[in-house]
């Protein structure tokens, strides 16, 4: 699935959160959006997702090839997993299969896949507050492959998590990635997972977002090792891009605060 | 310097006062539950009333003595008129909280879930809950007449209220997030409300139906004023007229009883359906 | 209710001696009175109560050197409970179970005679409502199987359903009991054809009969005989006051003297006239009841709600120990409670000795 994001305006009340943005997303292409505090990264996946209207602007599906069943081509991955807590782990991931006409038997062969993918097959009938973080995002992780998304759209989904469950997580990410090329938008404020995760990150200034630049890393995703030393200097250009505007931001919070 | 410093600390140690245990200081302030002195305080209390009645310090007029009461609630079960008071109260709280429980969700999740029915919704329950439904009581009678009707209306319209308030704000509790994602995977919105909304409310909706089921207990009296022959509010009614206190204070313990089994109840349902917490 | 009675502290200490006199304002009021003794009288704003209001404004308390006071009370019941909780001495209310279980605890004696149905006078009145009086139930002995308003189970509207079938001969039982708790919705009950019967008092009875919102199917008088009411005071009054319980009385036959004859008077054929102290008496009476309403329109009412009450207000005891069994045997009086105790007929002679 080809995405084009056109004119990208948005507003809340007063403050005006973004402006012009305007880049295309490649089938297959993994592009992190990055930025500091308040630039509007999460902002811009919720209307690429189709669940904050933009003031002004457009988002296009110039191609509309899909995988085989894909239920949902846009699919969201969340910070904070959004799982039903009174659903197991079965439970949550068939939920998103439940409303499109699949029979039981499909149902429950596509939750056992992805359970199966995910290493979660021996958690199916445990519910989240039993699971760790690491796990629970495992679950969001499988419920959104599950519906067999064109793309998927990860909000910061290891930012809720420990350093060390981090670490675990960005392997699996990175190995989805170079297992199935999975067309992605990553919100993170994290560069080390940008160069790991990302084809192309796209960096934005704050207040109103607007893109600074868009910097490819022309690595492949599968050849990537934790240390690099050319993922060390594709992480360093990020941080001489954003470094100026992470102070201002936490300045201005400051002065909030 | 390792060797200096150790031997200063050393130094330290000996020239202090003798070693003292550092206080635990994290006292109190964590109640403990404990049904043996809850069941105990409740025999101690009956023990020091009977004590006080039997020798005369609490007199027959002001207060019947347990004994006298407990003869009294016996009479009522070996005569039967116990199970048919019951039986009509139990008619009646039943049908009345179904009625209102029904009727305040339908509400509560308009008001939780449409602008259209939130403010005019909010505004009218928050200027009619404060009312006490007793003093309605004559206008149920010209609505409903003097049978059935009223006493189900009264319990009814006091279950309503507290319905309506406990179900949207359990809808307002629901997280915004897990709404969103139930949308980002586009469910439809019937499912939205019954499979993220419903169960996401339940808690709330569960806690409030404590509250409204003691209301409705508190309101049997009031709906049974009218026109009730049988009926434990009109039970208690008639024995404060006649001053049968042990009567009345059976009719009470009989109350408090209910009282006790529908929490019980709504214990085992709590558990049942909010297993997952 | 019951704070009304403020002043009985300080009334009660008023009696008691000489000594005590000298410490409360109300005291020296007293005192200056020539040390009339302090009594406080529970009435209701009914014309049952109206020897009390005789007695008082005639004089005839203070002649025996009571200075009493009335106070008002809403309802029968509280009445009961004044005068056994001490915080009133003397009162009239009709019988009701309620009554015969305070009085069974031993707390207040029965001494004389409140209401009484008498063939000879209209008292409480049997209605029909209109839809069910054109529905057929147009006598008393059509009333099994209709449904009947009262109070209160165990208030006297119970009784004298109940005395009413065992006399007409009908299943007490039959009848339907709808306890609406007040008269107002007893009244509004009929009224509306939501329940088929009630029994009340005359002076509402008949403009209700009148105004063509009920039919009037049976009397009352017609089941005797019915001791409606007592006058009471406390046992404390009479084993430790008797001299005053005893002055009491006295002034109180004299009120039942002047309201028998203003307002019981009959010509030859017991038709009710006005007698030369009619106008008076229903003045005294006006102070107190329908005071709200001029008197033209209050004295008919009066007149109408005045029933008849027994010569030197003299109580029919035997009645009374009827209704005490009535009561007991539908479990609504205890066993235990026994009227020789609570009856003292030392100080007015029980009616037929």
């Amino acid at each position: 699935m080809r995405l084009q994001i056109k004119g990208i305006c948005h507003s809340y009340d007063q403050v005006e959160a973004l402006r012009d943005i305007d880049f295309g997303i490649e089938p297959g292409e993994v592009v992190a959006l990055i930025g500091p505090s308040g630039c509007g990264k999460s902002t811009l996946l919720s209307i690429i997702g189709g669940l904050l209207a933009p003031t002004r602007g457009e988002i296009l599906i110039c191609d509309k090839a899909t995988p085989e069943g894909c239920l949902n081509p846009l699919t969201y991955v969340f910070q904070d997993f959004a799982l039903l807590p009174w659903r197991t782990v079965a439970g949550n991931i068939s939920l998103v299969l439940e409303d499109h006409g699949l029979s039981k038997a499909d149902r429950d062969a596509r939750v056992a896949e992805v359970l199966e993918q995910t290493n979660l097959w021996d958690f199916r009938d445990a519910y989240p507050k039993q699971l760790s973080g690491g796990m629970k995002q495992r679950v969001g992780i499988a419920r959104a492959l599950a519906v067999r998304p064109a793309a998927l759209l990860m909000d910061e989904p290891l930012s809720a998590l420990d350093a060390q469950t981090r670490i675990l997580l960005l392997d699996e990410f990175a190995a989805l990635f170079a297992r199935t090329g999975m067309t992605a938008v990553y919100v993170t404020h994290n560069l080390n997972e940008a160069v790991r995760l990302a084809n192309r990150v796209v960096a934005l200034r704050r207040r109103p977002g607007t893109i600074k630049e868009i910097h490819t890393i022309d690595i492949p995703i599968a050849e990537r090792r934790e240390g690099m030393p050319e993922l060390i200097a594709h992480e360093s250009a990020l941080w001489n891009l954003i470094r100026d505007e992470a102070i201002a931001a936490d300045k201005e919070l400051e002065n909030v605060a | 310097m390792s060797h200096d410093i150790s031997e200063v600390r050393a130094e330290r140690q000996s020239a202090a006062s003798p070693a003292s245990q550092v206080r635990f200081r994290a006292t109190g302030f964590n109640p403990k539950a404990n049904p043996v002195a809850a069941w105990g305080f409740f025999v101690a209390v009956i023990a020091l009333w009977q004590l006080g009645s039997s020798t005369g310090v609490i007199s027959e007029l002001a207060m019947p003595s347990p004994v006298a009461v407990a003869k009294a609630l016996w009479q009522l079960i070996v005569t039967g008129d116990l199970w048919l008071h019951l039986g009509a109260s139990l008619q009646r709280l039943v049908g009345g909280w179904i009625m209102g429980t029904v009727a305040g969700l339908f509400v509560g999740f308009l008001v939780g879930m449409f602008s259209w029915a939130r403010s005019p919704g909010v505004a009218f329950v928050s200027a009619l809950f404060p009312i006490p439904k007793i003093a309605l009581l004559p206008l149920f009678i010209i609505w409903f007449g003097i049978g059935e009707p009223s006493k189900f209306a009264t319990i009814a319209f006091g279950v309503f209220f507290p319905t309506v308030i406990n179900t949207f704000g359990g809808v307002d509790n629901v997280q915004r997030n897990l709404i969103r994602m139930g949308q980002s995977f586009d469910l439809p919105m019937w499912s939205v409300i019954r499979k993220i909304i419903l169960p996401g409310a339940l808690p709330t909706i569960l806690s409030g139906f404590r509250i409204s089921s003691s209301i409705a207990i508190i309101l049997l009296i009031a709906a049974e004023m009218i026109g009730a022959q049988y009926g434990i509010g009109a039970l208690i009614l008639a024995a404060g007229n006649l001053y049968q206190t042990d009567q009345l204070i059976a009719g009470v313990v009989v109350l408090s009883l209910l009282g006790l089994c529908v929490s019980w109840l709504l214990g085992r349902l709590d558990r049942w359906l909010l297993a997952w917490r | 209710m019951l704070s009304i009675r403020g002043m009985a502290g300080a009334a009660r200490l008023a009696r008691g001696s000489v000594v005590a006199l000298a410490m409360g304002a109300s005291a020296l009021v007293a005192f200056g009175a020539q040390a009339n003794e302090k009594v406080d009288i529970a009435a209701l704003a009914f014309v049952s109560s109206a020897p009390l209001f005789i007695a008082k404004e005639k004089g005839y308390l203070a002649d025996e050197g009571l200075d009493a006071e009335i106070s008002i009370f809403q309802a029968a019941q509280p009445v009961a409970v004044a005068i056994a909780s001490g915080d009133a001495d003397f009162g009239v209310t009709a019988f009701t179970g309620g009554f015969f279980n305070l009085a069974a605890k031993g707390a207040l004696k029965v001494i004389g005679a409140q209401l009484h149905e008498d063939p000879g006078y209209d008292g409480s009145a049997i209605l029909a409502s209109n839809a069910a009086f054109e529905a057929g139930l147009t006598s008393v002995d059509k009333l099994p199987g209709h449904s009947f308003a009262l109070s209160q189970v165990g208030s006297s509207f119970h009784y004298m359903i109940g005395n009413v079938a065992e006399k007409a001969g009908f299943d007490p039982e039959s009848v339907e009991l709808k306890p609406l708790q007040s008269v107002p919705n007893m009244i509004g009950a009929l009224k509306s054809g939501q329940v088929d019967s009630m029994i009340i008092v005359p002076h509402i009875a008949k403009p209700l009969a009148n105004a063509g919102a009920a039919h009037i199917i049976g009397w009352v008088k017609d089941y005797v005989p019915y001791q409606v009411g007592g006058l009471f005071t406390s046992t404390e009054n009479v084993e430790e006051n008797r001299e005053m319980v005893e002055k009491f009385v006295r002034a109180y036959q004299k009120g039942v003297a002047d309201y028998r004859a203003a307002l019981l008077a009959t010509d030859a054929d017991g038709k009710l006239v006005e007698s030369d102290t009619t106008q008076e008496i229903l003045e005294i009476v006006h102070k107190y009841v329908y005071a709200n309403d001029p008197a033209d329109k209050a004295y008919p009412k009066i007149r109408n709600g005045a029933m008849f009450i027994t010569e030197e207000a003299r109580l029919d005891v035997a009645d009374v120990k009827a209704q005490v069994k009535w009561y007991q045997d539908r479990g609504y009086v205890s066993a235990d409670a026994d009227p020789a105790k609570f009856i003292d007929t030392s100080f007015i002679p029980a009616l037929g000795q």
